[in-house]
């Protein structure tokens, strides 16, 4: 079946697939086999930013429909189900039994295979590390027919982490979860800029299993970096409820673009930072506005309009503060900065994935309205400092780099290599591994 | 208690979170189907979500020749049932059914007369106990005859007849029965007609509302709940007006 439906999130790339929507396990080698184009990608939910989840000209293998859950050893957590189970999913089954996700990235809306296959990270990088760490078992399929049950120690396990679902079908994956509640004691600390941010992270990373901040991108002069520091524990009432709040708004269609014009932003960012009042707010929060407090707004990459958004995500040493420095200054003064502007320090836990983005570090992520060659020259300008600072991107959340920087951000790509499954390929990977 | 759950096509996605819902209370369950890979998966799935005990049985339920033999294999497993659910059914390609005979009582088979045959059978297992609640999936194709689906509408409707005349048979014996209407939901049996509609629900949701009302008793459950707006509006198009329209 033929379809222009299946997109990523930020609306920037439109290609036509074929599509195949297997129902059970047992149908996918079947619908593979009988796939009439030359490669084939699997695609959870289309949560990745760029073309990472795409492969134009090519088959799309909906995963969606297999989403069964297949053990639950409440005493030990491991968890085990098919790789189109959402973290959503995940929540609602083990927060009753006292268990939760190791890892959560900003948004429930992904399947357990997308979170895999781009080794997600979260608020508590610097404690857990990516998703892949608490992953002990993958069942994947090759296109060949063969099937693969793979343990952490295995190179074809750790390809297939981060391995951008290039490596094989992921059909079954083992989850360890941990035993903590769904609430947290959190605190907001306003920071007035980027030094002040460093130092409280340092010491909230000894206190804190989660630390984030947002940094105001848009002011300049002596308010540059300003921005709000958020630390959180699991807390340990466990009189509080279970309960989830569900989805209540969405973005019925395109914003038009005056919607994104910059005074708009001015004052979104003014109202953010002084909405909290004092200089530091304590609360007992609920994981969902404190995990994924845009998963209230359904599609709302919608506001981006039409012409889409790009997602820019870098990490860069944490030696680095001046490129750091240098990147906010470029960002506001281009005028081109966005709603959100997410800034935390990765730690050092390592990640089996082969191809993992966190490294020790600060990473940012900013998203910006699609303005054509003035956001790519600003791309340009931004991709050098990370360059020269020894960093690199996030192939999840990128539409734009090319073969040279992918090269050079992920020389252990050659080692990776030979593990892509001759059948699968995507837009992502023709575009940065151009002679293959 | 331990409550005992009969599902009749269970391996159907609405099946499966109709099923989940009751899974969490630790419940009991028979499942029927025709395959007995996909009923495995279901059931390591329901015991994962905290089902007690389930039983599977591999029986194609539109050869109403087996149906006594899962009656006598359910009362085998059980002493009493608390809900059975009858989620089967097939949707084929309407413009196959309006121009076929062959087609058309393949369609009014398999959505209509296997269901008869069930619901006789076991209303008499219900009416013995004098307790319990059965649920049938019907569909708000049934409500109205549509140029785009009559012929399975017209299986349809006449289930959903036939189920509220048992409703009320079965009212005086201690037995509620609870007719559910699903508008579109995104399937399997959907996708693989091609099937797109902003009013496409997520099986989900329509499982959890067939839980929900089962669990209650309800009478009659239109599933997403706007379908009995829409049905309303459809069916009071007067038919002079209705006539020109391609619904």
């Amino acid at each position: 079946m033929k379809t222009n439906d299946y997109g990523s999130w930020g609306r920037f790339f439109h290609y036509s697939h074929d599509l195949i929507q297997p129902a059970w396990i047992q149908d996918v080698f079947r619908d593979v086999k009988n796939s009439k184009f030359d490669t084939i990608l699997p695609y959870g939910l289309g949560r990745s930013y760029g073309d990472s989840c795409l492969n134009e000209n090519g088959t799309l293998l909906d995963m969606t429909g297999l989403n069964r859950f297949v053990s639950f050893d409440r005493q030990s957590g491991h968890l085990r189900c098919e790789a189109g189970v959402t973290l959503g999913d995940i929540l609602n089954l083990v927060i009753p039994h006292g268990w939760f996700l190791p890892v959560s990235p900003g948004t429930k809306y992904v399947t357990l295979g997308g979170a895999v296959a781009n080794d997600v990270h979260g608020k508590n990088h610097h404690v857990r590390g990516t998703i892949g760490s608490h992953i002990s078992w993958i069942k994947l399929l090759r296109t060949d027919g063969t099937i693969h049950e793979l343990t952490p120690e295995q190179p074809l396990f750790q390809a297939t982490v981060a391995g951008l679902g290039l490596t094989g079908i992921m059909l079954e994956i083992e989850l360890k979860l941990i035993k903590e509640l769904p609430w947290f004691d959190t605190e907001n600390i306003k920071f007035g800029g980027l030094d002040e941010f460093f130092q409280i992270s340092d010491e909230s990373d000894l206190s804190h299993e989660y630390t984030v901040a947002w940094v105001d991108c848009v002011s300049t002069g002596k308010n540059l970096g300003r921005g709000i520091f958020m630390r959180g524990n699991h807390s340990k009432d466990s009189s509080l409820p279970f309960k989830s709040v569900t989805p209540k708004l969405m973005v019925p269609f395109d914003f038009p673009d005056f919607a994104l014009s910059k005074p708009t932003i001015q004052i979104f960012n003014q109202l953010f930072y002084h909405k909290q009042v004092s200089k530091s707010m304590v609360a007992t929060v609920h994981y969902d506005p404190f995990f994924y407090p845009l998963d209230k707004i359904h599609d709302w990459n919608k506001i981006y309009g039409k012409r889409g958004f790009f997602q820019y995500q870098f990490v860069i040493p944490s030696t680095e503060k001046n490129a750091l420095r240098e990147i906010f200054s470029r960002i506001a003064r281009s005028g081109m900065s966005s709603f959100l502007a997410v800034l935390k320090k990765f730690g050092n836990v390592p990640s089996p994935g082969m191809m993992s983005f966190p490294e020790p570090g600060y990473t940012l992520a900013l998203d910006f309205a699609n303005l054509g060659q003035k956001t790519d020259k600003l791309f340009e300008i931004l991709d050098r400092i990370v360059d020269d600072a020894g960093g690199r991107l996030y192939p999840a959340k990128d539409s734009k780099m090319n073969e040279m920087q992918f090269k050079n951000y992920y020389p252990q790509f050659e080692k990776f290599k030979p593990w892509i499954d001759p059948r699968i390929s995507s837009s992502f990977i023709r575009r940065v591994v151009k002679n293959d | 208690m331990t409550k005992n759950i009969v599902i009749l096509g269970a391996t159907s996605s609405i099946a499966l979170h109709t099923s989940r819902y009751w899974a969490k209370e630790k419940a009991n369950f028979f499942l029927v189907g025709r395959d007995d890979l996909k009923l495995s998966r279901i059931k390591e799935d329901l015991v994962t979500f905290g089902a007690t005990r389930v039983v599977i049985h591999n029986q194609d339920l539109l050869d109403e020749s087996t149906h006594p033999r899962i009656v006598e294999e359910v009362t085998k497993c059980f002493d009493n049932i608390d809900h059975l659910l009858i989620a089967h059914g097939t949707l084929l390609e309407p413009s196959q059914t309006r121009d076929s005979v062959d087609m058309a009582f393949k369609e009014i088979r398999s959505n209509y007369l296997s269901q008869v045959s069930l619901l006789i059978l076991f209303s008499k297992l219900f009416e013995k106990q004098k307790s319990g609640n059965m649920g049938v999936i019907s569909s708000v194709a049934g409500d109205r005859g549509r140029m785009s689906n009559f012929v399975y509408g017209s299986a349809k409707g006449g289930l959903s007849v036939f189920s509220e005349g048992l409703r009320n048979h079965l009212y005086h014996h201690g037995v509620s029965l609870t007719l559910v209407k699903p508008g579109m939901v995104a399937t399997p049996m959907t996708s693989a007609l091609g099937i797109k509609s902003p009013l496409l629900a997520k099986p989900e949701v329509v499982g959890m509302d067939i839980a929900k009302a089962m669990t209650r008793h309800k009478k009659v459950v239109y599933t997403p709940f706007y379908w009995r707006i829409i049905m309303t509006i459809i069916r009071h198009i007067p038919s002079v007006i209705f006539d020109r329209l391609k619904l």
